[in-house]
C-alpha cells in the first residue's frame, strides 16, 4: 500500500492547479479515493459519528443486488456480462466527463446504477441500446441537474423509460426465455435464445405463469427481475441494514396487493401472482428506496409508497401496458419533494402551536 | 360618442363583430367548393385504394371522383353499405367500412372481399392511433398484404385469426410482435364486421346481423 | 436603441424618415433577445405537438406569422378607437377571424396538412404568443412597427419549431422531408422522438443550448439555487 500511496504523491502536483494534467484532477482524485482515504477531512462541525457514508452505502447496495446479478446470468447466459460491462464503461465514462466539466470530483454515485441498469432490461437487448440507454438516463436523469444527491428522477429508470419509448419493437422482442436444466445459461453466451411473452402480457391473455417459477425465477422478464427469492434475499438483506426503508417497501407493497385485491374480487391467489411477476418486487426493494429520489420523512416515504403501489395496480389492471411499476416510481419520485415539503410544514406548524 | 359610454363599447363591438364575420363568411364561400371536394376526395381515396382501382398518385380532387364514379357502384345489400368494382383481373371486389376500438383510440378501416365472399382481396386501415412502432404498424404495407387471399371462414367457422405464433392456416395472419393487444382488438372488430356479412349471406353466424 | 441615425428603415416612413432603431430592434428582440419559445417559454402547447415533423413545423411557423402580423396590424390600427373594458374580446375577435381564415385556406388549398395538423391551427387563437403581443406591443405602437413585432415572434417562433422538427423528424425516420439522411441499414429510428415526450425532451435541451450561447440565466443559477 504504501508504494501505491508514495506514487500518488508524487503525481499529485501535476494535477493541482497549475500541473501539466490539471484538468484530468477527477480522475487522480477518484484513483486516490479508491486506493486510499483522501486527504481532505472535514474540519468544521458538525462532525456526524457514523461509519455509514456514501460509499460504504453503494457497496451494501451492490452485495445486496448480487444474487440478482447471478440469477440473471444463470438463466440468461454470459452475455448479460456483456451489458453489465457496456452499463459501466458508458455510464462511467459520462461521470467522469461531466465532473471534468463542472471541475468537481467524481462521484461514486454511478456504481449502483451501473449494477441496477442491465437488471431491469430485456435480457436479449442489443449491446448498443444499453448503452444508448445508460448515456440518457445519467446525462437527462442525473448530471443536467447537476450529478449524484441532486436528481429528480432514478437515473436507471429514466434510462429504461427512454428505450421502453424509443425503441418498443427491440424492447419488446428482447424477452427471451429463460435456460433450463440446472446449469440454466451459464455455460452459453445466448444469443440464439427464443423470444417469448412476460408472464405479465401472457396473464391479459388469461396464461398465468405457474408460481414456483416466478419464485424461481426460470421465467422470461427483465433480466434481474425474475427470480423472486433473489430479490428476496437481497432486498431484506437492505432492509435489515436499514439501507433500503421498511416504509417504503412496506407501503408500496401493501397498498398495491389491497388495491390488487379489490380489483380481483379479493381472489388472494391472483393478488400473490402479481405480487411475484414482473417489475414489482425489485422496483419496491432496489428502485424505490433510493435514497436520494425518495423522501426522507418517514411519513413522506408512507405517502410515496402508497403512490408508487396504487399507481402499478392502476397502469397493470386497467390500461394498455402489461407492467406499470417503472412509470409508477418515477411518478413518486416527481411527488417525493413536496411531500417531504409539505409533512416538514405540517409538523412545523404543529410544534408552533404546541409552543403557542 | 364618450368612449367610456357603455353604448359606445356596444356599437364597437358590433360592429368588429359584424366585419369579422362579413370576412369569415366570404372566406368560407370562397373556399367552399374546395373543402368539400378535399373532403370527399379524402374518402374517395380510401375506397379507391382497397379496392385496387388504379388512381394516377398526384390526381387531384376532381380527377378522383372522376375515376371513382366511372369505375365504382354504392350497393346497399343487406342492410350494409358496400363499393362494387369490377376488377380487371380479380373479377367483382365489394368493399365495406368497419370500425371498432383499438388499444389507445378508434380504428377504422375497409375490407375488401372478391366475388366468392369468401376471400379477402384487402384489409386497410385508414384511421388509427395506436403506439407508433408496435400497434401502429397495422397501417404497414406489411401487415395489410398479409390479409390478401386470406378466408374468413373455415370449416372450425367463421373468423379471421391475428396469432402470435406463426399464421399456418388460411384464415391466419401474423400479429405484431409486442403488440398483442392492438393485434387482439383488430382480430374483434374484423371478425364482427365479417360475422355480420356472412350472416347476411345466409350462412349461420353467432350474430344476428343489423337491419338486414 | 437610442442613437439616430440617419439610414431608412421599415418603420421609418412614417416617422418622417428618422430612424430611431425601433424596427431593427423589435426585430431583434422576437427572434433572438425575447425569443417566445426559448426564452418566453410561450405557446409551447403547439411547439410540443406539431413539431414531430419538419414540414408540419413549418407551416404552423407560417400560420403564426400570418396571424401575428395581421392581428398586430389591426389591433394597434384601432387601438385608438378600441374601448378599454373590451379590449380583450376585441383582440381575442381579431385573433380568431386570421386564425379560420388561415384555417380554411390550409383545408382548401393544402388539404393533407390541414389534416396533419389537426385542431393545432385553430387552436393557435388560445396562444399566448399571438394574445401577448396584441397586449403588450400592438397597443401602445403603431401599426407599421406593430407589424414588425409580429413578424419577429412569428420568425422567432418558427425558427424554433423548425429546428426541432428538424431533430425529431431526422432521430425519428432518419430522413428529413423526404430525404433519407441516415441509412436505415444502421440507424434504428427512435420513436421516442415523434411521441411527445420526444418534443419535451429536444426543448428542454434546445433551450439549454440557448442559454448557453446567450450566456443568460448564468449568475441567477449559481448564486440562488441551494
Amino acid at each position: 500500500m504504501r508504494l501505491v500511496a508514495n506514487m500518488l504523491d508524487r503525481a499529485r502536483p501535476l494535477f493541482e492547479e497549475g500541473g501539466r494534467f490539471n484538468l484530468l484532477k477527477p480522475v487522480f482524485d477518484a484513483g486516490d479515493a479508491l486506493f486510499l482515504s483522501p486527504l481532505a477531512r472535514t474540519s468544521v462541525a458538525p462532525h456526524v459519528r457514523d461509519p455509514l457514508d456514501v460509499k460504504r452505502v453503494m457497496t451494501t447496495v451492490i452485495i445486496a443486488v448480487i444474487p440478482c446479478i447471478l440469477a440473471s446470468v444463470y438463466f440468461f447466459g454470459l452475455r448479460m456480462l456483456a451489458m453489465f460491462v457496456v452499463s459501466y464503461a458508458v455510464g462511467l465514462s459520462i461521470e467522469v466527463l461531466s465532473a471534468i466539466v463542472r471541475k468537481e470530483e467524481i462521484n461514486e454515485g454511478f456504481f449502483v446504477t451501473g449494477a441496477l441498469f442491465p437488471l431491469i432490461l430485456p435480457p436479449a437487448l442489443p449491446l448498443w441500446m444499453v448503452g444508448v440507454g445508460v448515456a440518457f438516463g445519467v446525462i437527462v436523469g442525473k448530471e443536467i441537474f447537476g450529478g449524484t444527491g441532486r436528481n429528480v428522477f432514478n437515473p436507471a429508470l429514466v434510462g429504461r423509460v427512454f428505450l421502453a419509448l424509443a425503441y418498443p419493437r427491440a424492447m419488446s422482442g428482447a424477452f427471451v426465455e429463460p435456460g433450463s436444466g440446472p446449469l440454466g445459461r451459464v455455460t452459453q453466451y445466448a444469443v440464439d435464445a427464443v423470444a417469448t411473452a412476460t408472464p405479465l402480457a401472457a396473464a391479459k391473455g388469461g396464461d398465468f405463469a405457474p408460481i414456483p417459477n416466478l419464485l424461481i425465477g426460470n421465467v422470461t422478464g427483465s433480466a434481474g427481475e425474475v427470480s423472486s427469492i433473489a430479490i428476496l434475499l437481497g432486498g431484506i438483506f437492505l432492509v435489515a441494514v436499514g439501507i433500503a426503508s421498511w416504509r417504503t417497501v412496506f407501503s408500496m407493497l401493501g397498498s398495491f396487493a389491497i388495491l390488487s385485491a379489490v380489483m380481483h374480487g379479493g381472489s388472494l391467489e391472483i393478488v400473490g401472482w402479481h405480487m411475484l411477476a414482473g417489475g414489482l418486487l425489485f422496483g419496491a426493494f432496489f428502485m424505490a428506496t433510493d435514497p436520494v429520489t425518495s423522501p426522507m420523512t418517514n411519513a413522506g416515504k408512507w405517502a410515496y409508497g402508497i403512490i408508487i403501489g396504487v399507481s402499478a395496480a392502476l397502469i397493470r389492471n386497467l390500461t394498455g401496458y402489461v407492467e406499470g411499476v417503472m412509470f409508477s416510481i418515477l411518478l413518486g419520485n416527481i411527488f417525493a419533494p413536496v411531500l417531504d415539503e409539505a409533512f416538514i410544514a405540517a409538523s412545523l406548524r404543529r410544534l408552533r402551536e404546541q409552543k403557542a | 360618442m364618450n368612449k367610456k359610454h357603455s353604448g359606445y363599447a356596444i356599437l364597437y363591438a358590433a360592429v368588429l363583430g359584424l366585419v369579422c364575420a362579413l370576412a369569415l363568411t366570404g372566406v368560407d364561400r370562397f373556399t367552399a367548393e374546395r373543402k368539400a371536394a378535399n373532403a370527399q376526395a379524402e374518402e374517395v381515396r380510401n375506397v379507391l385504394g382497397v379496392l385496387g382501382v388504379p388512381f394516377a398518385a398526384g390526381a387531384s380532387a376532381a380527377e378522383l371522383l372522376e375515376v371513382y364514379e366511372s369505375n365504382v357502384r354504392d350497393e346497399e345489400r343487406n342492410g350494409r353499405e358496400f363499393f362494387v368494382f369490377d376488377h380487371p383481373s380479380a373479377g367483382e371486389l365489394l368493399a365495406t367500412r368497419f370500425e371498432g376500438p383499438g388499444l389507445w383510440g378508434p380504428v377504422e378501416g375497409f375490407l375488401c372481399l372478391r366475388g366468392d365472399r369468401e376471400t379477402i382481396y384487402a384489409v386497410s386501415f385508414y384511421r388509427q392511433e395506436e403506439t407508433p412502432g408496435l400497434g401502429g404498424e397495422i397501417s404497414s404495407d406489411a401487415f395489410q398484404d398479409q390479409f390478401r387471399g386470406k378466408k374468413i371462414a373455415t370449416a372450425a367457422g367463421a373468423g379471421i385469426r391475428v396469432v402470435a405464433d406463426g399464421a399456418d392456416a388460411p384464415n391466419e395472419v401474423d400479429a405484431i410482435a409486442g403488440a398483442t393487444m392492438t393485434s387482439d382488438k383488430v382480430q374483434a372488430m374484423l371478425n364482427e364486421t365479417i360475422e355480420e356479412i356472412v350472416g347476411a349471406n345466409g350462412r349461420p353466424a353467432r350474430r344476428g346481423s343489423h337491419g338486414g | 436603441m437610442a442613437d439616430k441615425s440617419p439610414v431608412a428603415c421599415v418603420t421609418c416612413v412614417s416617422r418622417g424618415g428618422v430612424c430611431d432603431g425601433k424596427g431593427i430592434q423589435t426585430l431583434k428582440d422576437g427572434v433572438w433577445a425575447s425569443n417566445p419559445i426559448s426564452i418566453q417559454i410561450l405557446g409551447i402547447c403547439s411547439a410540443l405537438a406539431v413539431t414531430n415533423r419538419l414540414e408540419n413545423s413549418l407551416v404552423m411557423g407560417v400560420a403564426l406569422i400570418f396571424v401575428c402580423v395581421g392581428s398586430n396590424l389591426f389591433v394597434s390600427l384601432l387601438r385608438n378607437v378600441t374601448p378599454r373594458r373590451i379590449r380583450m374580446i376585441a383582440e381575442v375577435a381579431i385573433i380568431a377571424t386570421f386564425v379560420i381564415v388561415f384555417d380554411q385556406i390550409l383545408k382548401a388549398y393544402y388539404w393533407e396538412m390541414s389534416k396533419q395538423l389537426g385542431p393545432y391551427v385553430g387552436l393557435i387563437i388560445t396562444n399566448c404568443i399571438v394574445m401577448g403581443r396584441a397586449e403588450a406591443f400592438a397597443l401602445q405602437n403603431r401599426p407599421v412597427v406593430s407589424m414588425v413585432d409580429g413578424l419577429a415572434n412569428g420568425i422567432g417562433y418558427a425558427v424554433v419549431l423548425a429546428i426541432i422538427g428538424f431533430f425529431r423528424e431526422l432521430a425519428g425516420t432518419g430522413g428529413v422531408a423526404g430525404f433519407q439522411i441516415l441509412s436505415l441499414d444502421w440507424y434504428v429510428p427512435n420513436q421516442l422522438a415523434v411521441l411527445a415526450p420526444g418534443a419535451f425532451v429536444a426543448l428542454g435541451f434546445l433551450i439549454a443550448l440557448f442559454n448557453w450561447l446567450s450566456g443568460a440565466n448564468k449568475e441567477e443559477n449559481e448564486g440562488s439555487t441551494p
